[in-house]
């Protein structure tokens, strides 16, 4: 969305602050005294800044280009406008910023791309100000006798473009659109279910892996049922998680978990009236369930994944492209 | 679309095509690319360290796995194999301890996954290894009939994936018997056996398997088997497997037996009685086989010939001599309740 603001020159203040000094001390006499010759003045100058991205946000490499337009009052001094873009001084990132100048009324650049390592220290769950790359804009057009400066513009990363912006850095094989980040939830799992790191209020959640989980609950709640045991549902502890939350906060060396594009859910096994095994391989039928289409994390793989080597401590569940289900 | 818009859209065109100098040029360069990337994923498959390997399982799981060229699915496959048999001969594996609690399972996720996109018959052979995944996994696995059979047995016996691999084998009994597909006796008298074997098995994930492996076979000639397991389910207090059978397993079983008609129902039988007696050499067994044998042929033969009152007399003959050898021990107690159930259950179709 184009913002636009309006600057009036120092200039003219000026002007107007000595007209209303000459009628307050009675300097109108000084009308008498001959008329200095008529200089060019910038009046005014009006920034936009347009990206691709709503809300004036923007991802790089992709989605990077900023265009920039400005009007100027009078508009013969178009040509005379230079742009200055610099990293934006109120947050804590380091925005880099183009290295080509500017000029004229209409121009644009590309957002250079960030240095990735950054996010290695970026805390969990970290505010926006930490994560999102910004810039701040400005316009000058300048004549002999006057400089005019726009107010200054900022373009900022909106909190779903900046954990797109995590897919690029941490070189993810998929760069999500943005909406893959709408808000998704289903009867039986909530927002907070589905997005537990904290990280962004924003999270990536399939319809599939939705539909799945509640395909899931519902065969389990009816087995349950049907022995006449108490089902407390599903008790999803990980689900959602951003890249950075995924390599840095928590740790993972795998770099395409699904858990990062909305395909994956992992289960508490234990703490459902039975032991754990007893509830892993309920689990694991009902994933296998032709309506749930899920693939499993077979028993053998989580032991051996565990701290000693023997312990079933979850059960992990995914939705993931080409998993095989039907014949 | 504004003015601005308009010259926005322009620009990024601008900007998109300005890295090659036509769009084909673009499109040739960006799949060199690839290529390079995927040899370079291919060699660091077959030699890189594990946890390099675990990021280009990753990035080749990512791709349309029927692209990939015939080297890299080949590097695939071959460490499948690899990792799939270290885990089921409990064989070290260089570089686990420097992987993180999730990366193993998801690097063993994304072989398998990628391996059954392939459809060659060497990668359906090694995902044998690979049935605990997803359904479709067990039922590519069960289409290879004969030749997986041995794999899955011994799965069993090693406690690897052992519920998916009795449930594979259940499936691999459905597909022979759907499609006409081959299945040899041999075959078919061990998924008998591991079937039977794994209702009373002391191990919770056999027995757990073997409810939804019962209603796999899609054979009503299982259904005595089925009922059996319910009732020492219950005794057992296992209330899941129990509430399995008897909402899932048994109707689906008494709805394929009512699809049948009585003869091809007393012929399901007479192959499981055949399946059982293929292990009996001599003794008592091997007497009672016989005698069985005979009498299911004169059954089926009184059937075919519309005389029902001596199909009748032959069927309760036969529930009569099987309780004795099962009695006397010369028939086990799920033999004895596979071929009398049976037996009872064409009698209720007369």
């Amino acid at each position: 969305m184009p913002r636009f603001y309006r600057f009036v020159s120092l200039k003219l203040w000026f002007l107007i602050g000595g007209l209303v000094a000459a009628a307050s001390y009675g300097c109108g006499s000084s009308s008498s005294e001959p008329a200095e010759p008529d200089v060019p003045t910038v009046d005014s100058i009006t920034v936009e800044v347009e990206t691709v991205g709503p809300g004036s946000s923007f991802t790089t490499p992709h989605e990077a280009l900023v265009g920039l337009a400005a009007e100027v009052a009078p508009p013969e001094f178009a040509g005379e406008i230079e742009w200055t873009v610099v990293d934006e001084p109120a947050d804590y990132v380091r925005t880099p910023v183009p290295q080509t100048a500017l000029e004229g009324a209409e121009t644009w650049f590309l957002v250079p791309r960030p240095n990735a390592t950054r996010w290695a220290s970026v805390p969990c769950p970290g505010a926006l100000s930490q994560k999102s790359l910004a810039l701040e804009i400005t316009a000058r057009a300048a004549t002999a006798a006057d400089t005019v400066v726009s107010e200054p513009e900022d373009v900022r990363q909106d909190e779903i473009d900046t954990v797109r912006q995590e897919y690029v850095d941490l070189g993810r094989r998929t760069f999500p659109g943005r909406d893959r980040f709408e808000p998704r939830s289903s009867p039986h799992f909530k927002p907070s279910e589905l997005n537990p790191t904290g990280d962004y209020n924003v999270y990536w959640a399939e319809q599939r892996m939705l539909d799945g989980l509640e395909a899931l609950r519902a065969i389990m709640a009816e087995r349950f049922q049907q022995a006449g045991l108490p089902f407390d549902g599903l008790i999803l502890t990980s689900v959602f998680r951003n890249p950075v939350h995924h390599s840095y906060h928590a740790g993972l060396s795998t770099t395409e978990s699904r858990h990062q594009y909305g395909l994956a859910a992992d289960m508490r096994i234990w703490g459902h009236g039975m032991t754990r095994e007893e509830y892993f391989y309920e689990l694991r039928d009902a994933a296998h369930d032709d309506a749930v289409g899920a693939c499993f994390e077979p028993e053998e793989l989580i032991r051996r994944g565990s701290s000693d080597g023997q312990t079933l401590t979850h059960a992990h569940v995914d939705w993931r492209e080409s998993c095989p289900t039907g014949w | 679309m504004s003015k601005n818009s308009c010259k926005l859209l322009t620009l990024t065109l601008l900007a998109l095509t300005g890295a090659a100098c036509t769009p084909r040029a673009r499109a040739e360069a960006e799949a060199e690319a690839q290529a390079d990337s995927i040899a370079v994923w291919t060699e660091i498959l077959r030699s890189g360290t594990l946890v390099q390997r675990v990021e280009v399982a990753g990035k080749l799981a990512a791709e349309d796995p029927a692209t990939l060229p015939p080297a890299t699915q080949e590097a695939v496959v071959a460490e499948l194999v690899r990792v799939g048999e270290a885990l089921l001969y409990d064989r070290p594996i260089e570089g686990l301890d420097e992987l993180d609690s999730e990366s193993f399972g998801e690097y063993y996720l994304d072989l398998a996954v990628t391996a059954a996109g392939f459809g060659s018959p060497e990668a359906n052979r090694a995902l044998v290894l690979s049935v605990g995944v997803s359904r479709g996994m067990q039922r590519r696995v069960a289409r290879l009939g004969d030749e997986a059979i041995p794999m899955l047995t011994e799965m069993i016996a090693r406690d690897y994936q052992p519920a998916d691999a009795l449930e594979t084998l259940a499936l691999a009994w459905f597909w022979a018997d759907t499609t006409g597909a081959p299945l040899s006796d041999e075959s078919r008298r061990v998924i008998l056996g591991q079937l039977t074997s794994a209702t009373g098995s002391e191990r919770y994930s056999l027995r757990r398997a073997a409810a939804t492996a019962l209603e796999l076979t899609g054979d009503p000639a299982f259904l005595p088997l089925a009922e059996r397991f319910r009732t020492s389910a219950l005794e057992a207090g296992e209330r899941l497997i129990a509430a399995d059978l008897e909402a899932d397993a048994i109707p689906a079983l008494e709805a394929a037996a009512a699809a049948l008609a009585a003869e091809e129902l007393a012929a399901r039988s007479q192959r499981l009685l055949q399946l059982t007696c293929l292990d009996a050499a001599g003794g008592p067994k091997m007497d009672v086989c016989g005698w069985l044998g005979e009498q299911f042929d004169r059954a089926l033969e009184d059937l075919r010939a519309g005389r029902a009152a001596a199909a009748r007399e032959a069927f309760e003959a036969i529930v009569r001599r099987a309780a004795e050898a099962g009695a006397a021990g010369a028939l086990s107690e799920d033999e004895e309740a596979l071929i009398a159930g049976g037996a009872r259950k064409v009698l209720r179709r007369l």
